[in-house]
C-alpha cells in the first residue's frame, strides 16, 4: 500500500494542491547510543517557522513539535521509498557552516539512531509519517556543510551461522 | 539581541530617511515546480526575510563614521540593532552587499554625500 494512503486528508491535500500554502516540515531526531552527547538528541528541522534562541553572534530559528525544539537548518527533504525493491539509504546534507552540530558530530562513537518525521507547520504535534531505526553512517563535514547516509540495518551482514556462513555456499536461499 | 547598535552618531534612522530612495517589498518564500504539462506548482514555505532600501543625506563626518561602523566594528556582516526606518519598530538587521559593497555613496555637495544602503531585516 502506498504511504500516501496513512497520511491525514489535510496533509495529502498539502502535498497534491496545485497551489500549497501548508508547508511541510521534516523533523530529524538524532541520537547517539554512547559518548557525551547520549541522551540529548540533536534536533534539526528543515522550517525557519520562529526564533528559539538568540545571542549576539546568531539567531536559532526552528519549531517546536510536542514540547521539543527541533533547529532550523536549510536540508533538502529526502525520505526512503516505500517502493519494492527501492533503495533503502537516503542521504542529507546540511548546508552552511555547522558550528551546532560538529561537536555532536566529532563526538560519534558508533552510528547513532536517527528518526525522520513529517509534519505539517499548521499541526506541528501531529506526525503524518515517520521512519524509525535508521542508523546515520559516512559523515562528511567540512566548511561547506555536513553530509551523511541513512540506512537501515542491513540483514544481509548479520553473522548468521555466526561467524562461518558463506552466501555463496547456499545459494538457494538468496 | 545583537551585539552592536547603529551609531547614534549617523542620521536618526527613521527621521532622516530618504523618502525617495526608500524600498520595501513584500516577500514570502515559495517554491514553482515545473509540470511536464499545464501550469507549474507553487508552494508556500514561510516568510521571507525583509529587505529594505534606505538612503540617508551624510556630512563627511557621519560618512566616515558610518565607514568605521560598517567596515570595522562590524566586519560588514554582523547583526546590529537599530529602527525599521518606515514603523520605528526595533529590528535587528544586516547590510546587504551588492558585488561586495556596502552601500553606495554620491558626493552631491561640498562635504554632503547621499548615501544608500539595503538593510536585511531579521523576522
Amino acid at each position: 500500500m502506498s504511504r500516501l494512503a496513512q497520511f491525514s486528508a489535510r496533509f495529502t491535500r498539502s502535498l497534491l494542491a496545485p497551489q500549497n500554502t501548508e508547508p511541510q516540515v521534516f523533523l530529524l531526531t538524532i541520537n547517539q547510543v554512547s559518548g557525551p552527547y547520549a541522551g540529548t538528541p540533536l534536533r534539526v528541522c528543515n522550517q525557519p517557522l520562529q526564533r528559539l534562541d538568540e545571542t549576539p553572534a546568531a539567531i536559532v530559528y526552528g519549531c517546536v513539535s510536542r514540547g521539543e525544539e527541533f533547529v532550523y537548518f536549510p536540508f533538502s527533504p529526502n525520505i526512503p521509498g516505500d517502493e519494492h525493491g527501492a533503495d533503502a539509504q537516503v542521504s542529507f546534507t546540511l548546508p552552511g557552516p555547522q558550528d551546532a552540530i560538529l561537536p555532536f558530530i566529532r563526538a560519534l562513537q558508533d552510528a547513532p539512531s536517527v528518526l525522520i518525521e513529517i509534519v505539517l507547520a499548521s499541526q506541528l504535534d501531529t506526525v503524518e509519517a515517520s521512519w524509525p531505526g535508521m542508523y546515520m553512517g559516512g559523515v562528511r563535514y567540512g566548511r561547506n556543510g555536513t553530509s551523511f547516509d541513512l540506512s537501515y540495518a542491513s540483514d544481509a551482514i548479520e553473522p548468521f551461522p555466526a561467524h562461518t556462513f558463506t552466501p555463496t555456499h547456499f545459494k538457494a536461499l538468496f | 539581541m545583537a551585539a552592536f547598535t547603529w551609531p547614534s552618531t549617523l542620521p536618526h534612522p527613521v527621521d532622516a530617511a530618504i523618502l525617495d530612495g526608500y524600498d520595501e517589498p513584500v516577500t514570502v518564500r515559495a517554491i514553482e515546480t515545473e509540470m511536464d504539462l499545464g501550469p507549474p506548482k507553487e508552494a508556500y514555505i514561510g516568510l521571507g526575510d525583509e529587505v529594505v532600501s534606505v538612503a540617508y543625506m551624510m556630512t563627511e563626518t557621519q560618512r566616515d563614521a558610518l565607514v568605521a561602523f560598517a567596515r570595522d566594528t562590524i566586519k560588514g556582516v554582523a547583526r546590529f540593532e537599530t529602527q525599521h526606518p518606515r514603523t520605528g519598530a526595533a529590528v535587528e538587521v544586516t547590510f546587504v552587499r551588492n558585488a561586495g559593497r556596502l552601500f553606495t555613496d554620491r558626493l552631491i555637495a561640498h562635504q554632503l554625500w547621499l548615501v544608500a544602503m539595503q538593510l536585511r531585516v531579521w523576522p
